[in-house]
């Protein structure tokens, strides 16, 4: 009843295109932040002995919400989240903004001793582009602390004179990426996926695989869910510079595509 | 007390919010076809007593259900609040919405029905009666008789209400009430052809007359993850033929 492939007046999209403009979504956001990296630094460098106050965070506002309107709601929100004691007028600080109508500035809990305490440091997109000292992708997650919503969230550490100051981040929403990847991938002859670094689905081209789903070894799953006999070897190819895979198998012959 | 469970605590119980969970409850009914094209609903006292709502929160939620279109009232002698039922979406224009709708939004929606249908199956096994059991033999063959797409859908939504019912949960009747209202329309879609639907249906209602719960759960999930995967089929299949190659 469904047809398996792209209609056939359309271009065929081959893994290493399909890779190539994968990475370009997610790196055009990376650009944006690097952007807001760029402004927050000449603003922290023109403060007086690199004496950071909310007011000096608070002037990257216009920068945020530029960069919200320009990803087509692909993003959920992004900011600046602040490195415990980097501000002198507060133990911790977030200037976070959502999309929406009217942007929205998230409103988290930040005191330690209290019950709903927004913990940032202990995120792995805070503590992991801490600990490598470059860029971070974390997710898809649910993010049940802040937003309610099931995200990636890229990070870029901030470093000014040696110490480390926070991280600029964005979140994209899983599911608006998804579609942009499946527009991508349905392109392609076959099953194709998009995992992660810990191989949990972001995006295929089949119900087979739905997102969220961890495949730790995709041809005993095939075997498993009875597709095995239609599915050939899955071929991974890497996504340049991110820590995600594509599996792609095509069906039946022994048309696949190598990268 | 933490701030936010002050704000749940001393939260107005007659605050615009209610009216639109009243306007919520009653509009999904119409949408369902519980309440039908035309019926009258009771005097507006009567009404908002058996909601346990003001008169105030349910004028409200009739003026937002007016806006809607889902009903009208009537001014003068035989007047009154009429329900009347949204006229059927073509099937062009539920494919139109089905691509509208995140892949993942599909996916939530499958692991939330998951794990509202099979618990309320499993327990209309323990705890549904014959009558129960009467109705939803009856609905089956409301189904297999029916000759279009409407028919189709509103005996099978009959069907998995009074499964929920059986349950005797008033949440999980809510619950399936509120998904199907979101989704029902959508998930005939695929489909076309109701016996393989009713074939399900009717292996389910012998698990629960055998008292089989584990049985009526897998026969439950196996119906909601079938159903969301050709949804999910469809959807996929949309966006081949549709999308165009970008710049």
């Amino acid at each position: 009843m469904t047809a398996r492939g792209p209609r056939p007046d359309q271009p065929r999209v081959t893994p290493v295109n399909a890779t190539a403009r994968i990475a370009r979504i997610v790196e055009q956001v990376f650009s944006s932040l690097t952007n807001i990296h760029t402004t927050f630094l000449g603003l922290a460098q023109s403060t007086h002995g690199g004496s950071l106050s909310r007011d000096v965070v608070a002037q990257v506002r216009p920068a945020l919400i530029d960069v919200l309107h320009q990803h087509g709601g692909l993003l959920g929100g992004t900011g600046l989240v602040l490195a415990p004691g980097a501000l002198t007028d507060a133990p911790r600080w977030l200037e976070w903004w959502l999309d929406r109508p009217v942007p929205l500035p998230l409103r988290v809990n930040l005191h330690s001793d209290s019950a709903g305490f927004f913990d940032y440091t202990a995120a792995e997109w805070y503590r992991e582009a801490q600990r490598s000292g470059h860029r971070w992708v974390a997710g898809p997650y649910v993010d049940y602390l802040a937003t309610n919503e099931y995200v990636v969230t890229l990070t870029l550490p901030v470093h000014l004179n040696g110490g480390f100051l926070g991280v600029i981040g964005a979140d994209l929403l899983a599911s608006q990426f998804e579609d942009r990847v499946v527009n991508i991938l349905a392109r392609m002859p076959g099953h194709a996926v998009l995992v992660n670094r810990q191989r949990r689905v972001l995006a295929s081209n089949t119900s087979t695989w739905l997102s969220g789903v961890l495949i730790d070894e995709p041809n005993a799953c095939a075997r498993r869910t009875g597709s095995a006999e239609r599915a050939s070897q899955y071929v991974e190819s890497p996504i340049p510079n991110l820590p995600w895979t594509l599996l792609h198998a095509t069906m039946d012959d022994g048309s696949r595509l190598r990268t | 007390m933490s701030a936010p469970v002050r704000r749940i605590a001393f939260t107005p119980l007659e605050s615009p919010g209610r009216a639109e969970a009243v306007a919520r409850q009653l509009g999904d009914s119409v949408r369902l076809g519980l309440l039908a094209d035309g019926e009258k609903l009771p005097p507006e006292p009567e009404l908002a007593a058996e909601l346990g709502v003001a008169m105030a929160t349910l004028r409200d939620a009739l003026r937002l259900l007016r806006e809607l279109g889902l009903v009208s009232t009537q001014r003068g002698r035989g007047g009154g609040t009429y329900v009347t039922a949204p006229a059927k979406e073509s099937k062009q224009r539920l494919r139109t919405r089905l691509t509208q709708i995140p892949i993942q939004e599909l996916r939530d929606l499958a692991d939330f029905r998951g794990a509202i249908y099979p618990r309320a199956a499993e327990l209309a096994t323990d705890r549904g009666s014959e009558d129960n059991h009467q109705r939803l033999r009856s609905l089956i063959a409301d189904l297999s008789h029916a000759t279009e797409l409407g028919a189709m859908r509103r005996a099978d939504g009959l069907f998995r209400l009074e499964v929920a019912a059986s349950s005797q949960s008033v949440r999980l009747t809510k619950a399936e009430i509120a998904v199907q209202s979101e989704i029902g329309d959508l998930l005939w879609l695929p489909l076309g052809d109701s016996t393989p639907v009713a074939k399900n249906h009717l292996r389910l209602v012998e698990a629960m007359e055998k008292g089989n719960r584990d049985q009526a759960r897998g026969l439950a999930a196996e119906r909601v993850a079938s159903e969301m995967r050709c949804l999910i089929d469809l959807r996929l299949d949309l966006t081949r033929r549709n999308e165009p190659e970008e710049a």
